[in-house]
């Protein structure tokens, strides 16, 4: 096998991974290039190969896979800078995505502070202007009927009107099309018909399932980044094959898995916030390694803090997804994000004198205080620093110096509002970060019927491997996985390298029980049918795909659907009761003992399919070494955990391998993290190069 | 000693409480033999502090998240008619969720009234769970019911948790339990004072059933009662881990910290207020159904030094089926006070609650006694008072310099709701409150932004209208339109939120009954300030359409106004049997502007006008923005705008007389 490459475009920077057949990883940066991403892209990739002694060309003819987690579209979003799109909804439906059904269009997706802030609160731009939404007469209704009869003679009135508009992507978006599409169909024919060039999305075809405004916003959103990034990829993807890459690009979904770049054409809104789905694969891969069923995946890196579930090793997924406060169809991994990381600012409110960290950041300009390029703000990688957890002489494997002096007055200018010493302060920064931390993480778990005593807790992120390993204890998690040792700190990379392709089709149409099984096969065949196409024309054999079948089922005028797996082959009635019996027993689970509503009866909401094709998978392995490891040296460090210093072991990476074991309290340092050992705790690597913290391990 | 202590432990006047409605006095008449958990550490360092207020509120999230799981009915869910609440031991309110506002600030009367009337018989014991919906005690109407729960440590009582949750239905003359044709409390669902459904951990069956079997629907309120019930085990079994982790002297301790920092900040703001008296009136349209009188209602709000009183002199007589009693009066102000002042106190209601008198007169419908109906209190009376209490709040604030940006100009200006019921698309029997209704504009505009068209009600942060095909699976009805409606929001220097309009007629079944009870449809409830109010709701059928054949000739009318049907306008208290081809509409509220018309930039009106949220007319007459090209291309003619806004001051300035001179 050859080199899988991944290229992860970020705000600031674009990070290149190169995997080799050994599982050695080889890291390179670039400037982002908002003009055109694309150059940050090779860029990047350019760096990479050179680091390995090899031209872009040769690293590219000699590589199997390339794969990419891309903005492009995120970006075009947040900046409204997106196409000249416009959306045809049925006449009466216009609005639809100006009310964004009323305070949720305020309030969706921001913190709680935000939302009970009415003096700044508003809603956003819209996606499309409201000059570009047109109705069409035209009707569908809950039973697919048509009640009114599409009206040709104005729709084509209505292309004519885009035509003259000048759009360049055309929305389209019909009351019930999911259960009905020859409205929409027809209408996209005729957009097709009076436009030239132009970028088509229609809902039953994306997304076509229950709920108007999620259904809407989606099909808006595909058309509103539609055109810009069908180039963007198509670009790259011809550039890849100039220098000799043989395959298709891989572009990273939000919802899991990778896509062909043919497929992230037509489907851009798929890549929307796939950034953490890329660690979240990379899990879900390791979590099977080592045979964990349930995981709490957590991400810090310099301006957030993100976590994710895996529960019977698969990651939880939302059937939507939300991006500057609009709600959206499209299955996305479960995600949680607030703002604490490396750079969060720690600040003394002043009218109580309370500590806050966060959610501020000092980003990676000016950085913190400690980096010395004129960032004075007290920043959660200062107080790392102060307590004594980095090692100045050594960071991010002596590529960056770091300062401890303006980190000391940045805190101390905290320690005097505080009305403390400096190291208490610092302490008290960490002590806080961490507890934001644990809340969310309980939020995540316990609030949503999960207990976070049953998982096991991955660190990655450049600061994950620090302060993760000291959340466990007040959470009661006995095991935490740094993956990969230095690796941790790109493990979205490795995730996205290690991802399978993934063609998920899913359908509304709601069926009451008793449901009858042979319509409901017929579905599920009619969906499998599509997806196993996909994949045979991707050049996949049987054995290489494999296929889950899920149903969203929910008691009959309840409002909760749940997601529930549905057996393979021509379903039997007995099978039908499977699926209610495990809708019942996942409703229990998940919102407790007698929240169920049986007397109501059940529907059947969504059908959905999600095969994946199989991809090569990159190999880990740790170094053999022999003996036992010595630290470095030994440094005082001051624990937040126990409130006091404590003689700490330091390590280094470099001199670790397969079978060391490390006794807390201790500090790892490597190229791309550092890994805090707990008092008390101990640490194992195992054979592929795994940082295991058992806590309360030691004896 | 037991005999004596029992001699002077009376508790409050609970029949004087029964008619009048209950007003804690500063010291509560507690039974002796229950102990308060008093014991808090003074000193608590600012981290553990921070570690602990976040911990506390993410407790009262999970609360909150466990109702909205549980229940999963969908006026639990979209409306979220439902907030969950931290007190301290004697009630004050510390943490409230952000769902429906008014909910919070009313648990502290429940929990007030327990201690005092509670405390000997039955007692008030660890695993207990209180159970009211007794609208003389602490309720906006009797669909919203209480579940409170004391939390224990060792042997005293630390802290309670509450939850409120809308019922769907529980009794009275009309499905839905809205009923805006109540002679008095008879006709509706009957108020039932805190009883023990839960002693010592058990759940009290014959009590339960006693309760559900009030209800059209008692398995849907089965479903909310488990909810409650487990909403309140989950904030005690996670209040108790705390304080077993922190010790109980410093989580009480935070918990004060809390109460005290958002005093403080109230308190600091105050000092920046002027002192006076400001007023605010409005009218109700109709005490009940079939009545076109109108009521006259008011609020007076006078600062002094560092305490806000509110009163309601002016307020005619509780009558009909439109009243609201003190406790939902004295709610009312914090849905206001929170909001507008507290934004940064993460609404901490007790903290000002500190600082507020409240000076009410019995007997009116703002404060209404016993046996007046009630049951619309939470949907008319409440929006009424919140509405004249923002306008006082919003003019004292507006005198500040300080804090004038912090104002919000008014809330919707009226609201209804209808609430439906008939046999369905399916063929089965069914009953729904239409929440539509949430889709109004009700964040008005502040001194430098525009409201927020569309953005739902102020007092319900989060949320959601239902799909429109949601609505239509779950019920017979098939959707005309949806829409923003033009020259709803107020117009001034910075625009009022736009209202909705929905629109509907049955489908596939032969008639659905409807009941509205409303309130602001003949005049706004708010006038806003210096802006101009916002438009009311309005109600109207259009009878015997040709929506039919419209249809047929493949046409979607956009307006209630192109159908040929008898158009008729409704009063906000009406009920209705909607036939096949009668047309219905609503046209929810908008809030109002803030500032001069004449004052916005020409820019954003055209912009309105393109987006449909202003009129041509609006925006030359109104505005004084005159505009070239047509529809959504038009443009300002800037020379043209500057010529006609000076003539409009030129007209106003000649219309002005000093009322002192006319007379």
């Amino acid at each position: 096998m050859g080199y899988l490459c991944n290229v992860d475009t970020g705000g600031t920077h674009t990070d290149a991974v190169v995997i080799d057949e050994n599982g050695d990883v080889t890291e390179a940066k670039a400037p982002s290039t908002p003009d055109d991403f694309a150059r940050g892209f090779f860029n990047s990739l350019e760096v990479a190969a050179d680091k390995k002694g090899l031209g872009l060309g040769d690293l590219l003819s000699e590589s199997e896979l390339v794969s990419h987690g891309t903005t492009v579209g995120t970006n075009a979003i947040i900046e409204g800078e997106g196409t000249r799109s416009a959306l045809l909804t049925t006449r009466g439906a216009e609005d639809v995505i100006f009310i964004m059904r009323a305070a949720t269009g305020r309030s969706k997706g921001l913190p709680v502070e935000d939302v009970l802030r009415y003096q700044e609160s508003r809603k956003p731009d819209p996606i499309v202007p409201k000059e570009r939404v047109h109705g069409i007469d035209e009707r569908v209704d809950c039973m697919g009927d048509a009640v009114v009869e599409f009206n040709e003679e104005q729709a084509r009135a209505v292309a004519a009107r885009l035509a003259e508009q000048g759009v360049d992507a055309v929305a389209i978006a019909f009351l019930w099309s999911f259960l009905n599409e020859d409205h929409e169909r027809r209408m996209a024919e005729i957009v097709e018909e009076e436009l030239d060039d132009v970028f088509v999305t229609r809902s039953s075809d994306l997304i076509p399932k229950w709920g108007e405004y999620e259904r809407t916003t989606a099909t808006a959103i595909n058309a509103y980044i539609g055109p810009t990034s069908a180039d963007y990829i198509q670009r790259i993807d011809e550039q890849l094959s100039g220098y000799g890459y043989d395959g298709t690009l891989l572009v990273m979904q939000s919802g899991g898995g990778v896509m062909s770049a043919a497929d992230a054409v037509r489907e851009p809104i798929r890549t929307i916030d796939s950034g953490p789905a890329g660690g979240m694969i990379g899990c879900r891969y390791l979590a099977s390694e080592l045979g964990h069923d349930a995981v709490i995946a957590a991400d810090m890196g310099g301006t957030s803090f993100d976590i994710g579930l895996l529960t019977g090793g698969e990651p939880l997924t939302t059937p939507t997804n939300v991006i500057n406060q609009y709600e959206y169809m499209m299955r996305t991994i479960d995600t949680e994000s607030i703002g604490s990381g490396g750079g969060s600012i720690a600040s003394v409110d002043t009218e109580s004198g309370r500590l806050q960290v966060g959610p501020r950041s000092a980003g990676a300009d000016p950085g913190p205080a400690c980096y010395d390029q004129g960032g004075t703000a007290a920043t959660v990688t200062d107080a790392d620093l102060l307590l004594g957890f980095l090692d100045p002489e050594d960071f991010l494997g002596g590529r960056m110096t770091i300062d401890d002096r303006p980190a000391r007055d940045a805190l101390s200018a905290v320690a005097d509002d505080l009305g403390m010493s400096t190291v208490e302060a610092a302490s008290g920064v960490v002590e806080v970060a961490n507890a934001k931390m644990a809340d969310m993480i309980r939020q995540r778990t316990v609030n949503k019927g999960y207990d976070p005593r049953q998982f096991t807790l991955y660190a990655y992120g450049g600061a994950g491997p620090l302060h993760v390993p000291m959340l466990a204890r007040q959470l009661d998690i006995d095991t935490v996985v740094v993956p990969g040792g230095s690796t941790a700190s790109v493990w979205s990379a490795v995730g996205v390298s290690s991802s399978d392709i993934l063609h998920r089709r899913e359908v509304s149409n709601i069926m009451t029980a008793p449901f009858d099984p042979d319509a409901v096969t017929a579905q599920f065949e009619e969906l499998e049918s599509a997806v196993v196409a996909d994949l045979r024309a991707e050049g996949f054999d049987d054995d290489e795909v494999t296929i889950n079948r899920y149903a969203d089922v929910r008691y009959q005028a309840q409002v909760h659907q749940l997601s529930v797996p549905v057996p393979a082959g021509a379903l039997t009635g007995e099978d039908m009761q499977t699926v209610v019996d495990r809708f019942e027993r996942q409703y229990e689970e998940r919102y407790g003992e007698g929240a169920g509503y049986s007397e109501s009866g059940f529907e059947l909401v969504t059908t959905r399919c999600d095969a994946y094709g199989e991809t090569t998978k990159p190999s880990r392995s740790a170094d053999q070494l022999s003996g036992q490891p010595e630290p470095r040296r030994t440094d005082e460090v001051y624990w937040p955990t126990v409130e006091g210093y404590r003689e700490t072991a330091r390590y280094h990476g470099d001199d670790l391998g397969e079978g060391a074991v490390i006794d807390g309290p201790a500090v790892i340092t490597m190229e791309h993290t550092t890994v805090a050992i707990p008092p008390t705790d101990v640490c194992e690597v195992d054979d592929r190069n795994n940082y295991v913290i058992i806590i309360g391990g030691q004896q | 000693m037991s005999n004596e202590t029992a001699e002077t432990h009376t508790g409050s006047d609970i029949w004087a409480d029964f008619r009048e409605g209950y007003v804690p006095r500063d010291e509560l008449d507690i039974h002796p033999s229950l102990t308060l958990h008093t014991d808090q550490a003074e000193e608590i360092d600012p981290i553990t502090h921070e570690v602990l207020r976040h911990r506390l509120y993410s407790i009262n999230e999970e609360h909150g998240q466990t109702l909205e799981n549980v229940s999963g009915s969908p006026v639990a869910y979209y409306a979220q008619d439902f907030n969950p609440t931290i007190t301290a031991e004697d009630g004050e309110v510390i943490f409230q969720g952000p769902y429906i506002q008014f909910f919070s600030p009313i648990a502290e009367l429940q929990v007030k009234w327990i201690l005092e009337n509670r405390s000997e018989n039955p007692g008030i014991e660890p695993g207990d769970v209180f159970l009211s919906n007794d609208p003389w005690i602490g309720a906006t109407h009797q669909p919203d019911v209480h579940f409170i729960a004391p939390v224990f440590h060792d042997d005293e009582l630390f802290c309670w948790v509450v939850n409120t949750l809308h019922q769907y239905d529980i009794g009275g003359i009309n499905p839905g339990s809205f009923c805006p044709g109540a002679e008095d409390v008879f006709h509706e669902s009957s108020p039932m004072p805190p009883i023990k459904i839960v002693e010592g951990g058990e759940l009290r069956e014959d009590l339960r059933q006693l309760y559900l079997r009030q209800s059209r629907l008692p398995q849907m309120v089965g479903l909310d009662f488990n909810a409650q019930i487990a909403g309140v085990n989950v904030a005690r079994n996670r209040l108790r881990e705390v304080i077993e982790e922190y010790d109980a002297a410093t989580v009480k301790g935070v918990m004060h910290q809390v109460l005290d920092d958002a005093e403080s900040k109230f308190a600091q703001k105050l000092e920046k207020i002027p002192d006076g008296t400001w007023r605010a009136r409005s009218y109700m349209d109709g005490a009940k159904t079939g009545d076109s009188d109108i009521y006259v209602g008011e609020v007076q709000l006078t600062k002094e030094g560092d305490t806000l009183t509110f009163t309601n002199e002016g307020t005619e007589a509780n009558q009909g089926a439109m009243n609201l009693t003190y406790s939902g009066f004295r709610t009312g102000i914090m849905s206001v006070v929170n909001p507008l002042m507290m934004y940064d106190a993460m609404w901490v209601a007790g903290g000002a609650l500190r600082h507020i008198e409240i000076e009410t007169e019995p007997g009116t419908f703002t404060h209404a006694t016993w046996p007046a109906a009630v049951s619309t209190g939470g949907q008319i009376g409440i929006e009424f008072v919140i509405a004249l209490v923002n306008d006082v709040v919003a003019r004292m604030l507006a005198s500040s310099p300080e804090y004038k940006r912090d104002l919000i100009s008014g809330t919707h200006e009226s609201s209804g709701a209808v609430a439906q019921a008939g046999i369905d698309q399916w063929g089965n029997e069914f009953g729904t409150m239409n929440l539509d209704c949430m889709g109004l504009g009700g964040v008005g505009a502040s001194p430098h932004k525009d409201g927020i068209d569309t953005g739902g009600v102020y007092w319900a942060p989060k949320a959601p209208i239902p799909n429109m095909e949601y609505n239509e699976q779950d019920y017979p009805i098939l959707y005309l339109y949806r829409d923003e409606v033009e020259d709803s929001g107020g117009a001034g220097e910075y625009r009022g939120g736009a209202g909705m309009h929905y629109c509907w007629k049955p489908h596939k079944t032969s008639q659905i009954g409807n009941v509205l009870a409303g309130v602001g449809g003949a005049i706004p409830l708010s006038r806003g300030i210096s802006g101009y109010p916002g438009a009311p709701i309005r109600p109207r059928v259009s009878r015997d359409s040709d929506v039919d054949e419209r249809f047929a000739r493949r046409e979607i009318p956009a307006r209630l106004d192109d159908l040929d049907g008898d158009l008729e306008i409704l009063p906000t208290k009406s009920e209705d049997v909607q036939g096949p081809t009668d047309v219905w509409e609503v046209r929810t509220a908008g809030s109002p502007g803030y500032g001069d018309p004449l004052e916005r930039d020409p820019e954003r009106v055209a912009e309105d006008v393109r987006r449909g949220l202003v009129s041509r007319e609006a925006a030359t007459d109104v505005y004084g923005v005159e505009l070239a090209g047509a529809g959504t291309d038009v443009t300002v003619r800037e020379l043209a705008t500057e010529e006609h806004r000076a003539e409009l001051r030129e007209r106003r300035l000649a219309n002005s007389v000093i009322p002192a001179e006319v007379a």
